[in-house]
């Protein structure tokens, strides 16, 4: 590890426990068309220092929204945050000024996203877009953003000497690595990383999930992995919320939630993985298709694709219960799942 | 690059020869007499006859051909003009920077105004900014130019007096007007390509990715967005300039500039063989320029397009 590492790290003062993000009732929607997509319904979650969030959902359950919405990096239009709250360090972000958020994103809280090969952008060199970031937010100058990415860019495994090279010179992976180069220049206290390994080879996604893992640690990040492979969780989480239609609807501790698993949505997830152990010939998928975000179905956005759906669950807004302790889930039958 | 250049500079000879074979032979065909159109209706057809082979109309086609090729490549001579027996090459010389002048000027005032324009409309997608970019260049495309020519000379040479209505004795003011009134066709269309290829451009996702790192949004635009979304605007723009190289023909008539497209619609009224042929040649090799350097541009603009010129030099990224 070089040294500049080195002393970024000990002058963050160890704080785990105290909580970095909060986030309160966050919802989002969509307007396409005349039509309204509520794509994040009423999303409550905590993230204390040093620790990893996994947001696990389908493609389309509003895990990105969400993570785009902290930073206030949505398109508007067609998205809107239309309630709740995102306090960062006791400072609510949604109400922050614009020069105040432009001093977040990239310094505090920065981001890795899920295409690496769109990421970039093709006209600069990777040297330029990641001085972007030291010039932006250190005020350095050429010679010494040079310096520093050149060791941000051996960090994560690229050759100091391609600094001058553009994007489509590299391949995926490696341009994956950049972009985490970019979005951990800074030293930032939260990383979101955006599905970082799903448009990856597999070869290539452990070891970019292994880099990061390591680089997270060093740095003694928070982190909000967001994925839909229950694998990634496993490997990198302490916390893990599941995401369904916009909606938080479940949370707890990794080992709660693949011990325990509550709510008929995250079995069926967990049931759908293959096992090794038994002789199954087929996969166990959900039933049905995701609900249509611009017309949710009510009460429990799950309910016509629930095995234990019964007349309850189809009216009212279902609450988030505590199942175990620090283990919440929003379903009515939480209580009896158990058994089932 | 500089290989490529050559090579691209190269190809301009092959391309001026077949040009000008082309246009020998349709010339060739086309109907009309040189001789009657000189020598007017009442001549004789004694008179004709001499007429004819003074200027070596009564060669057969490859013989002709022939002797014009052979002065073309052996004496770089265009030959004489039949209506004032002037050196082709000197009347296009002498006219040609005044097409160059107002070629040039109206698409600096096209792109100067244009692209921003464009930006603006893009940025405010769906409010009131970009309404009213859209309704100037809806304009832009829909006035002819010859009547805004007009207009411009009613306003600012009738009216306020302020610039000289017609000729060149004026120097470059004399050139203000009809590059003004030149500009608005390629304005209105490079606002257009702009707005939409910003358009596109700006829900990329490497604009999210400037944006999350904290950068202002008027750099996002401007650095990140507006190179990425230049190639689409970088081709009409330079189209428009090669084709305005050519001689913009109604503002040239309006505003009584003698320049090429004047010159090369009087040659081709008077069966002026000659002076046709040279025109068409000579335009075929600055177009050839001018495509030349709209290459160029594509490669300063985007690395991907600079490293296909450059193959051999190429790295490609290993996994």
């Amino acid at each position: 590890m070089n040294e500049a590492l080195d002393s970024k790290k000990e002058t963050r003062p160890e704080t785990e426990g105290e909580t970095l993000l909060s986030v309160r009732d966050l919802q989002v929607i969509y307007t396409a068309s005349g039509q309204v997509i509520r794509a994040v319904n009423g999303v409550s979650f905590d993230l204390k220092k040093g620790q990893t969030l996994g947001l696990v959902g389908e493609t389309g359950a509003g895990k990105t929204t969400i993570a785009k919405s902290i930073l206030r990096i949505l398109p508007d239009p067609p998205a809107k945050i239309v309630g709740g709250e995102v306090h960062f360090e006791g400072e609510d972000l949604l109400k922050a000024p614009v020069k105040r958020m432009g001093e977040i994103r990239g310094k505090k809280i920065s981001m890795v996203f899920q295409d690496p090969m769109t990421a970039l952008n093709p006209v600069l060199t990777i040297g330029e877009q990641i001085e972007e970031v030291y010039k932006l937010h250190e005020k350095l100058n050429h010679q010494k953003a040079a310096e520093k990415i050149a060791e941000m860019l051996e960090m994560v495994g690229i050759p100091s000497e391609r600094y001058n090279e553009y994007p489509h010179q590299f391949s995926g992976g490696m341009k994956q690595r950049i972009v985490i180069a970019m979005a951990l220049s800074c030293n930032p206290d939260l990383l979101l990383a955006d599905e970082p390994t799903t448009a990856l080879d597999v070869t290539i996604q452990a070891q970019i999930l292994d880099m990061i893992y390591r680089l997270k640690q060093e740095h003694k990040m928070s982190m909000i992995m967001i994925t839909h492979d229950l694998g990634v969780i496993a490997e990198v989480c302490d916390e893990v919320a599941i995401v369904y239609a916009g909606e938080i609807i479940e949370k707890g501790s990794k080992e709660e939630i693949f011990d325990f698993p509550t709510h008929p949505y995250t079995r069926g997830l967990f049931n759908s993985l293959p096992s090794l152990n038994s002789d199954e010939t087929r996969l166990k998928p959900i039933p049905g298709m995701p609900p249509d975000a611009s017309d949710l179905p009510k009460g429990c956005h799950f309910n016509p694709r629930c095995a234990y759906a019964t007349e309850e669950c189809r009216s009212g807004r279902i609450e988030m219960t505590e199942v175990r302790p620090g283990h919440y889930c929003r379903c009515i039958h939480a209580a009896d799942m158990e058994a089932k | 690059m500089g290989r490529y250049i050559i090579k691209r500079l190269l190809m301009i000879i092959p391309v001026a020869i077949g040009v000008t074979v082309l246009i020998f032979t349709i010339m060739y065909f086309t109907p009309g007499d040189p001789a009657t159109i000189i020598l007017g209706s009442n001549a004789s057809a004694e008179q004709l006859k001499q007429k004819n082979a003074e200027l070596g109309l009564d060669k057969g086609y490859v013989q002709r051909l022939a002797d014009y090729m052979g002065n073309l490549i052996l004496k770089q001579d265009l030959g004489k003009s039949y209506m004032n027996n002037r050196s082709v090459s000197g009347d296009i010389m002498e006219r040609f920077p005044r097409t160059l002048t107002i070629a040039f000027f109206s698409i600096l005032i096209a792109i100067v105004i244009g692209i921003p324009l464009g930006i603006a409309a893009a940025v405010n997608h769906y409010k009131w900014q970009d309404s009213v970019a859209m309704i100037v260049a809806l304009f832009g495309v829909s006035m002819p130019g010859f009547w805004v020519a007009l207009m411009l000379v009613l306003l600012f040479a009738l009216k306020l007096a302020l610039l000289p209505a017609m000729g060149i004795g004026d120097g470059l003011r004399s050139y203000i007007l009809p590059c003004i009134a030149c500009s608005f066709g390629g304005l209105a269309t490079i606002a257009r390509q702009t707005r939409s290829s910003m358009l596109e451009v700006i829900r990329a996702d490497y604009i999210v990715t400037a944006r999350a790192k904290g950068q202002v949004e008027r750099v996002v635009i401007y650095k990140h967005a507006l190179r990425n979304a230049l190639i689409p605007v970088v081709t009409d723009a330079v189209t428009s300039f090669g084709l305005m190289l050519g001689g913009a023909l109604v503002i040239e008539t309006v505003f009584s500039i003698p320049g090429l497209g004047v010159y090369m619609v009087t040659a081709i009224n008077s069966r002026d063989y000659p002076a046709i042929q040279g025109a068409v040649v000579f335009m075929s090799i600055v177009f050839s320029l001018v495509m030349l350097l709209m290459d160029l541009i594509y490669a300063f603009v985007d690395p991907r397009i600079k490293s296909q010129y450059q193959k051999s030099k190429r790295r490609i990224g290993d996994a």
